[in-house]
């Protein structure tokens, strides 16, 4: 799920309808322009330009003519859906943070991988388990959520396939059992290298949730408001658009 | 002879991206059928299951309940808005709802959690998160 979680600005939200290029099958994904005049369609897993805004229904694009039903009950009539199922409704606002749940893979609903710590860190700085991600997932945030550091986070240094090491120390010795979630973002960065947490997210299939999987510093155009770090299920990211089509001024092109 | 000037700050300058982006949008009034009431519009909203939009005057006029609809909430941050405030084109008077002294949008129910915040759920899972009783409870303990 994606949801509306406030404007940066404040105040109320603004909805308008557009038509679409493509079915739009989730509620609750990103709506992105497209060059061809027809209508607007969900953005991508990995890119996310030209953003309309958050879509709050889903539609069903076609080209067939809409038929006016023949039973005029009352007086009125009818296009039988179709012309109007050819619209969604966007929020719009280029402030709108948006709060999407968090997921382990590209699979929606899928838990966080859990890192249970193998080798004791009397510094604090190192979380040691085979689990850890493939990935590169510098720039991105590490979480105790069982042991020493319970709701300690800290921004990721170095990692490899088997430890991740940190700047700053936990305020406890990490012990062996200690558990711990990782993912790639972080609620601040400049977008550069090993800093880039803060820039991009990855969209899961049904572009309704945040694939934690993937290498820090991947996927579409987003900037990072604040992260809700809670468990393996229900840890959140809240983000804006940085490609929204009304935000274009603060955008590199 | 009719002549065509673009839109523009200055003589020759066309729209802008935004402008054509923001042209796009949907009005009601263009989109409902010649003839077709403004309810039979929302009738055919509801049963499309799309968001329903309605200004301060029309939204007495329709009952969410009965529709299996709820109202949008959105946390606002500065807090001038009590949360449940948003604008848009009116579905039944057509007004944009600024004009008419701001609106409110109503999702599905079936869509609501996947796309907007229950206030009062939220509370409660912070709570839950923070190990806190409720009131109640902490004066009969």
């Amino acid at each position: 799920m994606s949801q509306e979680a406030g404007h940066l600005s404040g105040g109320a939200a603004i909805y308008m309808r557009y038509p679409v290029r493509a079915s739009i099958a989730t509620a609750g994904i990103g709506i992105k322009a497209l060059t061809d005049g027809v209508g607007v369609d969900a953005v991508t897993t990995t890119a996310a330009e030209d953003v309309v805004g958050l879509g709050l229904d889903v539609s069903t694009y076609t080209t067939t003519q809409a038929t006016i039903a023949a039973d005029i009950a009352d007086g009125m009539r009818s296009y039988t859906g179709l012309e109007m199922g050819r619209m969604v409704t966007v929020s719009v606002r280029p402030d709108l943070l948006i709060r999407s749940l968090i997921s382990g893979s590209s699979t929606e609903g899928t838990a966080l991988q859990s890192l249970v710590n193998t080798s004791a860190s009397a510094g604090g700085t190192v979380v040691t388990d085979a689990d850890v991600s493939d990935n590169d997932m510098v720039g991105g945030i590490v979480w105790c959520v069982g042991g020493n550091n319970v709701g300690h986070a800290r921004q990721i240094a170095s990692d490899t396939t088997t430890a991740i090491t940190v700047t700053v120390p936990f305020p406890r010795a990490i012990a062996v059992g200690d558990k711990f979630l990782q993912i790639p973002y972080s609620g601040f960065g400049t977008g550069g290298a090993d800093i880039d947490g803060a820039s991009f997210l990855q969209f899961t299939t049904l572009l309704n949730q945040a694939d934690a999987s993937i290498a820090a510093g991947t996927g579409a155009e987003v900037q990072v408001f604040r992260l809700e770090l809670e468990g393996a299920s229900d840890s959140r990211v809240l983000y804006t658009f940085r490609q929204h089509q009304w935000n274009r001024h603060t955008v590199p092109s | 002879m009719n002549t065509f000037i673009p839109r523009g700050p200055k003589l020759g300058v066309g729209f802008t991206k935004a402008e054509k982006i923001a042209s796009e949008a949907i009005h009601p009034q263009h989109s409902a059928l010649k003839g077709q009431s403004r309810a039979n519009w929302i009738s055919d909203l509801v049963a499309l299951r799309k968001v329903v939009i309605l200004c301060s005057y029309c939204r007495v006029k329709f009952n969410p309940r009965q529709a299996g609809y709820r109202r949008v909430y959105i946390p606002d941050y500065t807090g001038k808005t009590d949360g449940y405030t948003v604008n848009g084109d009116c579905d039944s008077c057509r007004v944009f709802t600024p004009n008419a002294g701001g609106g409110c949008a109503f999702q599905p129910e079936e869509l609501y959690e996947a796309t907007h915040i229950d206030p009062v759920v939220a509370r409660r899972q912070a709570r839950a998160r923070a190990g806190l009783k409720s009131i109640s409870s902490a004066i009969s303990s």
